[in-house]
């Protein structure tokens, strides 16, 4: 049988992954480095019946697609940065009307226009806490090629199966570098659909909790005429400031990731099983950590990887008992400490956090690392 | 004969949470009626709006209603049309939501003439929020924000739609709600982008601070500033000052010159992107 | 008339035989108390003085609306159009 081997580029395969996810409406707004993906869609969409549109900044690009969504369709836009913080007001919608999406946030270096065309994991915090209020989130930070287009169908599945939005973290790296790579056949996919109602319409709540934390959502224009707004509602969808029911409904929205926890996290175990002093990882940077472990390695270092391939929510369990065990845990970042803040505090006071935080828009080099590796031990 | 708004309204949440006389129940009214003139049926048709007083109503309404963040109707109202370009799509709008923060998403819905009927009610304030002064506050009238008076040129909304490229501009006002409704239906019959401004009554928050506090007033304010546009195209600028051009501003008509309409739309959007689907199908069978 | 009259139970209500022009027709009116927030627009736009303002002390601004004589009415529908309350109806 003839293998599917072509070049991809980091933004295509994320393109190419969301339309195999069924993705039929990407809006965007320009931004570099994350430009390719809306030039590739611009391409693809409308060869699969599917439609692409860029509109005219990115809070109107961000409404398009949640607009979309609420038809059926499964969409997608993408952004850097600055683009993301603009994004963050309808996110923060998205995530109170509980409306499916992905939003691909191609990292550059900040604060404000920052480094456009160099790379960061700057937007780590931003996807956990951008927009205002409380809320779940998850996010997802493939590090190679292959990852890229396996991640993506996966934040389609989250999105339609939690009914919120997910953030797909890629940095300036894997988006712009390109490779031959071997897709997987497209019957191998898993691809989830949102939960529809099954009761007639006079029946419907658009946030009815009979059906578990996640309600089945109706389209628009499919006979349930139901209401949608970004104030604090009912489960008919309808405007309320009853206390009881805000609270419960905005512990319902955080219950939804938290109770699914084991089905979200995902990591990636590398040279763990002697390991005493742990990397941890995520991105394009666990590429150079993966090089500078084996580099350790070769000394006669028992040194291991933890790759982060979903970031928000943590593996708080297994970051628990590795911060028991290890004698001391380096996270390389290209950001000033945005996850090792975080990791510091499941750390308290059982091992010694080591932070390796470059922000000058150059890619860790693995030396760096190797050289933190020696000197923790 | 009496109007049946009971059709389309959501009786439970009746009556509304707008002031005594307020006009934007007026407005409102109208909008059901040309649903009704124009035979849709209520599954297919999705209302949109934004933040504000006015932006409260698809609430009533027993459609598919969607109620986003402020000045961002218009771009999930784009997102809904353009995935379901065979529904209808209307937008339900404020002066200061439509103009002012949703600007940008305005003047491009009417550049791109997509096919979404939006109306602005024009109340000159910031109703919700304490009667802030608006881009529709006239000069020298005074809002929360401007006790000395506004400095603030207006926005004509009309005229600035008309420059976008919207196809189907209106302006009336509350005390025509006939009028209000012959152009709401026209828009809605339109293929293309439509705005039909309605200027309303703010007689709470607008009116209190300029010596028209109750609605009856603040109306007769409004309907003293009235000119049909026929009359107003052979007006002087300065006459016209403060005054209220009612009437359709454009209205497509194909044959119209480049000069006379240099910034006419050429396509409905919608349309136009299924060009597109067809000519990247058909390249990609090559 | 052979038009369907539709006013709710709850709807206070008027009736008389009128003439238009020369045309003779009859008058319902409906009026929903319960919604009415005593704007007093129909007052003002109607054309007949068919509507006056009274004193309702269970309204927080203290009046409502009610028909002086319905056989004024020439069912010009202005009030029922201008009500923002939807509480007219003019059959």
């Amino acid at each position: 049988m003839k293998k599917s081997v072509r070049f991809y580029s980091g933004a295509e395969l994320v393109g190419k992954a969301a339309i195999d996810a069924g993705c039929r409406f990407f809006g965007g707004y320009p931004i570099t480095p994350s430009s390719e993906i809306a030039e590739y869609m611009s391409v693809e969409m409308p060869k699969v019946n599917g439609t692409y549109i860029q509109m005219e900044d990115e809070i109107g690009a961000m409404g398009s697609i949640i607009g979309a969504s609420l038809t059926g369709a499964k969409v997608l836009t993408a952004t850097s940065g600055p683009g993301f913080s603009l994004k963050q007001e309808n996110i923060g919608y998205a995530y109170m009307a509980e409306v499916p999406c992905v939003i691909c946030n191609v990292m550059r270096g900040g604060p404000s226009t920052g480094l456009p065309t160099a790379l960061a994991q700057a937007d780590i915090m931003q996807a956990k806490w951008g927009t205002h209020g409380d809320h779940p989130v998850i996010a997802l930070t493939p590090a190679y090629l292959e990852e890229i287009y396996e991640l993506t169908i996966k934040a389609f599945n989250f999105a339609e199966i939690y009914r919120m939005p997910i953030m797909l973290l890629l940095d300036e790296v894997i988006a712009h570098l390109s490779a031959a790579i071997e897709l997987p056949k497209k019957e191998m996919l898993v691809i989830k659909d949102r939960r529809k109602p099954t009761v007639p319409p006079e029946k419907y709540f658009p946030y009815d909790t009979a059906y578990g934390d996640v309600p089945p959502m109706a389209n628009f224009f499919e006979g349930y005429r139901y209401h949608v707004t970004g104030l604090s509602h009912d489960k008919t969808g309808f405007p309320t400031t009853d206390p009881d029911l805000v609270q419960a409904d905005q512990e319902r929205h955080l219950r939804k990731v938290k109770a699914n926890i084991n089905n979200i996290i995902d990591y990636e175990y590398y040279q763990m099983k002697d390991a005493e002093v742990i990397v941890f990882a995520y991105g394009s940077t666990a590429r150079a950590a993966r090089v500078a472990v084996d580099n350790a390695r070769k000394l006669g270092i028992k040194v291991g990887m933890m790759r982060f391939r979903v970031i928000w929510p943590l593996p708080e369990t297994e970051i628990l008992k590795l911060c028991s065990k290890a004698k001391a845990i380096i996270i390389p970042e290209m950001n000033m400490g945005q996850l090792s803040d975080v990791i510091e505090r499941y750390a308290a006071d059982r091992t010694k956090i080591l932070r390796i935080n470059h922000v000058g828009g150059v890619p860790i080099h693995p030396t760096d690392i190797c050289n933190v590796i020696k000197e923790a031990i | 004969m009496a109007f049946e708004y009971e059709k389309y309204l959501r009786m439970d949440k009746i009556p509304h949470l707008w002031c005594p006389g307020c006009g934007i129940g007026v407005v409102l009214k109208a909008m059901l009626r040309s649903v009704e003139n124009m035979g849709w049926d209520k599954n297919d048709i999705a209302f949109v709006s934004g933040i504000g007083c006015t932006s409260r109503a698809p609430g009533y309404i027993d459609c598919n209603t969607l109620h986003t963040t402020h000045g961002r109707a218009l771009s999930f109202a784009t997102g809904i049309k353009l995935a379901q370009p065979a529904k209808h799509v209307v937008v339900f709008s404020g002066d200061g939501d439509a103009t002012a923060i949703g600007g940008n998403h305005f003047i491009h819905a009417c550049r791109r003439n997509i096919d979404i009927t939006l109306v602005v009610v024009n109340n000159n304030t910031y109703g919700m929020t304490g009667g802030q002064h608006s881009p529709t506050t006239p000069i020298g009238y005074k809002a929360s924000t401007t006790i000395y008076g506004n400095i603030d040129p207006t926005f004509d909304i009309c005229l600035l739609a008309k420059a976008a490229g919207a196809s189907y501009v209106a302006r009336a006002t509350v005390n025509k709600g006939k009028m209000l409704e012959k152009y709401i239906t026209k828009g809605f019959e339109h293929k293309g982008f439509s705005v039909i401004v309605a200027t309303a009554n703010c007689h709470t928050q607008f009116g209190r601070k300029n010596k028209m506090s109750d609605p009856i007033s603040a109306r007769k304010w409004i309907e003293s500033r009235e000119i049909p546009i026929d009359k107003a195209r052979n007006m002087k600028a300065l006459e016209l000052n403060d005054k209220i051009i009612t009437g359709e501003f454009i209205s497509e008509e194909p044959e119209q010159t480049y000069w006379e309409n240099y910034n006419h739309p050429i396509h409905e959007y919608t349309e136009a992107y299924q060009r597109i689907r067809e000519k990247a199908q058909a390249q990609d069978k090559h | 008339m052979s038009e369907k009259i539709n006013i709710p139970e709850h709807y206070g209500r008027w009736e008389a035989d009128i003439t238009i022009g020369k045309k003779e027709d009859h008058v319902t009116i409906g009026y929903w108390r319960d919604g009415c927030k005593g704007c007093g627009i129909c007052v003002d736009v109607c054309p007949k003085k068919v509507w006056e303002i009274i004193e309702a002390k269970d309204k927080w601004n203290g009046q409502v609306v009610q028909v002086t004589d319905a056989a004024k009415c020439i069912k010009c529908m202005l009030c029922e159009i201008h009500c923002p309350d939807f509480c007219i109806k003019i059959y």
